[in-house]
């Protein structure tokens, strides 16, 4: 049962991020891009990783899909192009990606995974925990890090707006 | 040889002072050129503040040498290779003389020109100059060696240079100055060819160390060998003399030099007096009596016939002349002929003794000359006048209104002319006596055409006492020619005054003989050491003859001079007395005789020199010039293009070799930049396919 | 139990799949999205090997998602910069190195 939920999870996921790969729609690829993730999502479920989980629905679709959504909707004239794109390099594309594709899945194959120790696996007490004392300073670094791009971006995207509201 | 003769000699008191008193005019110039404008006057009153000081220490100089001790102090200069050249100080009774002559002379001419220069501009330079020249002036007198001298020497000239051309701004007077430095240095040639001789010969140039050298050396059949061993042709030993008499001749104005001295008139008065009566052509003379031990009969002999020809010469020019001071630069010219005649004749005391007698009767005349131009130009400036204060034709009857200038004029004349009681009387008896009794001792040797040098001599007396008695004449009695206002014509000021009135005492015969007419009792010739020549082959006993004949002959020469004198005298009152033709008619005088020309333009010396010596010489140069321009210059010019066209070759051969392979390197180096920038062209999705391709492939080779 | 090499397969066709929109998608925005794919499917494999080699697989994962939220918000802040100077955030057109 697990299994085939496990496929058929990964399955969406593989569609849909083919449907990015393929549509002509900015917007319909944004939704698509949700859909995957949310596959993505229940994978991490599967390998028992809940709070990450939990953290990749809270920030990839409800924050970062949506930032794109609004990057979409501020970079595109409204009425005119409907969204629309195209793409290019497709040859070179298909042949970078099916390499590189095939590289890692030969990679893949050759590893050994009877070999890794089973040392048990981590729930989210010691996640927290972790988080509080190993992991402290990375975790206080990605805090400063937010904040200087948080600012940083504040910065880049804003400077134009000031001078376009004076003239 | 002479290295046991050369060495260095202590220092005495004497040298010591002397050092002093040659210093300080050179410390006069230093004050006088480095002074400010503004104080040029107080350097000029401590210029002859040191002249005063410089003449007492050669006053004590003469006191210590008067018994005949001589002062030599010597030291190393430097020393090339082996020899060692040496420099000192050398006074004997001669230099310590002309020592205290030069300072009196140069101390009574700075007073002069304090009060004749004192509106002049160059002021201040004119008295640096006049310490500069009475420095090297004492250094020729001081030196013990003959390239010392030769040093000085060429100061000497260099600074007359500079007097000559105080008014440089004045075309005639910058020519004058480089005519007498040119031919002063075509005289210089002959010095150093002859210094070059005794230094071939002797390997030593002092003077004391020669005379022990020459003594020592003999001559052996053709050649001329000294004690060491070296053998040179006798006709070199003549040759020096000659040569170092060309330096004299040069210097001292002599024939076929003596052009630049009438010339040199164009400096201000009191140079004239100073250089060119007193001091720098007496140079000459002083370096042959120097010398004179050095020379040979043949030597002696040309000196001789060239001091007669020269003082008959002069004496002629001076007859017709009309700028006063060039009337007394021929008489110059022509007493120095009758020293340079002294020196030849063997009597170099006699020369002396007129070449002093001589420096102050003509110095007194000089100045003389100048106070009555000094007072012409006074009184042509005071009443808006215009003429040449220097013109004879412009004077006349002065007498009464420069009668203190008159009176020096008057001594100083009569002392030129030989008059007895004068000063020239005695030292011009001694020298005609020398040559009266020369030539008859030559003459008994079978030389009879020597009795030229006494003619010489004689008729110079004669025209000596016609020109002066002209001069004389036209400047001082008759009526003032020029037509102005009566007034206003006086005397000039109490300093000039003084100075002619010293001079002027020096002129009388009682202050160098007490029995004015006799010169053997003349206290100056027994201080004259009666030179030992020891040249080799030098007929000595000849001019000991001479001189035996001299005294002999002395009482008839005199009577001959005085009768001459007497002659000469009247001649020219007969012609030039103030109601004469030749008075009246002499301010609008033009017309002249050919042999008046001949007198008036010396001898036509000038022309012919420009159309024999100079304009050869100026063809010469310009056909130099030409061939120059014709051939060097074409050979340079051809290789100038040769080398433009192989330029051209090597500069193609560069552009297309060399050029070529830098350019193919920076052609190549581009092509390969245009083909790694072709990845370069900003489309990132081009960079990410590259870059995981090749991630692609380097994970591939390591696998 | 699901053998890792699945996970590990799973990740690899989504990574060159987002390779794949990152190479040829016109649309910067598009690009992004395909980072976005590529950073969750090497996220993929750290939880799948978290599940043996325990927690410190998942403080990975964790770290690349606050970077991911970083990085897309100074990306599409630069993509309205260009946006605004270029007036298109297509990636053929936003060129100003001309050869």
């Amino acid at each position: 049962m697990t299994e085939i939920l496990f496929y058929s999870f990964a399955f969406i996921a593989i569609i849909s991020a083919f449907f990015i790969l393929f549509t002509n729609n900015v917007l319909h690829a944004a939704l698509a891009l949700i859909i995957t993730f949310l596959g993505v999502t229940a994978l991490y479920v599967f390998a028992h990783a809940e709070f990450l989980a939990v953290t990749q629905i809270m920030i990839y679709v409800g924050g970062i899909v949506v930032l794109i959504i609004f990057g979409v909707m501020l970079t595109n004239k409204a009425g005119t192009s409907h969204y629309k794109t195209g793409s290019t390099h497709r040859f070179m594309g298909a042949v970078v990606a099916i390499g590189a594709m095939s590289m890692l899945i030969y990679g893949i194959l050759k590893i050994n995974f009877k070999a890794i120790e089973r040392v048990g696996q981590g729930g989210i007490e010691e996640l927290g925990v972790g988080l509080m004392t190993g992991y402290v300073l990375p975790f206080e670094l990605a805090a400063i890090l937010l904040l200087v791009a948080l600012i940083g971006a504040a910065v880049i995207a804003g400077q134009d707006l000031k001078n376009t509201e004076n003239k | 040889m002479a290295a046991d003769l050369l060495t260095p000699l202590p220092c005495s008191n004497i040298t010591l002072l002397a050092l002093i008193a040659l210093m300080l005019p050179l410390l006069s110039f230093l004050l006088n050129s480095g002074a400010v404008a503004r104080y040029a006057w107080q350097a000029s009153i401590a210029a002859c503040f040191f002249m005063v000081l410089s003449s007492l220490i050669s006053m004590i100089i003469l006191v210590h040498v008067w018994n005949g001790t001589t002062f030599h102090t010597r030291m190393t200069w430097f020393v090339l290779g082996e020899t060692g050249h040496t420099i000192g100080l050398f006074i004997d009774n001669p230099g310590a003389l002309m020592i205290f002559l030069v300072t009196f002379i140069s101390l009574l001419v700075h007073l002069y020109s304090t009060q004749y220069m004192k509106d002049d501009p160059g002021y201040q330079r004119y008295f640096a100059f006049l310490g500069l020249f009475t420095f090297s002036m004492m250094g020729i007198l001081l030196a013990d060696n003959l390239l010392v001298i030769f040093v000085f020497w060429e100061l000497v000239g260099f600074s007359s240079y500079l007097l000559i051309g105080h008014w440089y701004h004045q075309a005639p007077a910058a020519r004058a100055a480089k005519k007498a430095f040119i031919v002063n240095r075509i005289g210089d040639v002959g010095f150093i060819l002859g210094i070059a001789v005794l230094w071939a010969q002797f390997r030593t140039l002092d003077l004391e160390t020669l005379k022990e050298a020459m003594s020592s050396s003999s001559i052996q059949g053709e050649s001329w060998v000294t004690s060491a061993g070296i053998a040179l042709d006798t006709r070199w030993l003549t040759f020096m003399g000659l040569g170092i008499f060309m330096g004299a001749v040069g210097k001292s104005a002599q024939f076929p030099l003596q052009v630049w001295l009438p010339d040199a008139m164009e400096g201000p008065t009191p140079v004239s007096a100073l250089i060119h009566a007193a001091t720098m052509v007496a140079a000459g003379v002083f370096l042959m009596c120097r010398v004179v031990v050095l020379l040979d009969m043949d030597a002696l002999s040309v000196i001789a016939v060239t001091g007669g020809l020269t003082a008959f010469m002069g004496a002629i020019a001076a007859l017709t002349q009309h700028d006063i001071k060039k009337v007394l630069a021929y008489s110059t010219i022509s007493q120095l002929g009758y020293m340079l005649m002294g020196v030849g004749i063997g009597a170099p005391g006699a020369a002396l003794f007129h070449l002093f007698t001589h420096a102050f009767f003509k110095a007194a005349l000089f100045l003389a000359a100048g106070s009555v131009i000094y007072a012409l130009h006074q009184y042509a400036h005071r009443h808006q006048l215009a003429f040449d204060a220097q013109d004879m034709r412009n004077m006349g009857g002065l007498r009464a209104k420069l009668p203190v200038t008159f009176i020096v004029y008057l001594v100083a004349t009569l002392a030129l002319v030989g008059v007895p009681m004068f000063s020239g009387f005695l030292s011009k008896d001694a020298l005609l006596s020398a040559s009266f009794g020369w030539s008859e001792a030559m003459a008994s040797e079978g030389h009879r055409w020597t009795y030229i040098v006494p003619v010489f001599a004689f008729t110079t007396v004669v025209l000596t006492a016609i020109y002066m008695g002209r001069q004389v004449l036209l400047v001082f009695f008759g009526e003032l020619r020029i037509k102005g206002p009566a007034d206003g014509l006086k005397e000039s000021s109490h300093m000039i005054k003084f100075v002619l009135v010293v001079l002027g005492l020096f002129s009388l015969g009682i202050v160098w003989s007490l029995d004015p007419f006799d010169y053997h009792a003349s206290w100056f010739l027994t201080l004259m050491p009666i030179p030992a020549s020891s040249v080799p082959g030098l007929e000595v006993f000849v001019l000991d003859t001479a001189r035996a004949n001299a005294l002999d002959s002395h009482t008839v020469v005199g009577l001959i001079s005085i009768v001459l004198v007497l002659l000469g005298f009247g001649f020219s009152w007969f012609k030039y007395r103030p109601r004469a033709s030749y008075a009246l008619g002499y301010q609008g005088r033009a017309g002249f005789s050919f042999l008046e020309q001949l007198s008036f333009k010396n001898w036509y010396l000038d022309p012919l020199y420009r159309r024999l010596i100079v304009n050869p010489l100026m063809s010469f140069s310009r056909a130099a010039s030409r061939t120059e321009k014709a051939i060097i210059d074409k050979f340079i010019d051809v290789t100038g293009v040769g080398s433009v066209i192989f330029a051209h070759i090597v500069g193609w051969f560069d552009r297309a070799f060399v050029d070529g392979f830098v350019n193919f390197s920076v052609f190549f180096a581009g092509k390969v930049g245009v083909l790694a920038k072709s990845f370069q062209y900003g489309k990132i999705q081009n960079y990410i396919i590259l870059a995981v391709l090749s991630t692609i492939l380097i994970i591939l080779l390591i696998l | 139990m699901i053998p890792i090499e699945h996970y590990y397969l799973v990740s690899a066709v989504l990574f060159a799949i987002g390779l794949a929109i990152v190479i040829t998608r016109r649309n910067a925005v598009l690009v992004l999205m395909g980072i976005e794919l590529m950073l969750n499917a090497a996220n993929i494999n750290f939880i799948a090997i978290s599940q043996h080699a325990g927690v410190p697989g998942q403080f990975f994962a964790l770290f690349v998602i606050v970077i991911a939220a970083a990085e897309v918000a100074v990306a599409l802040a630069i993509i309205i910069r260009v946006y605004r100077h270029f007036k298109t955030i297509n990636l053929d057109e936003v060129n100003e190195i001309k050869d």
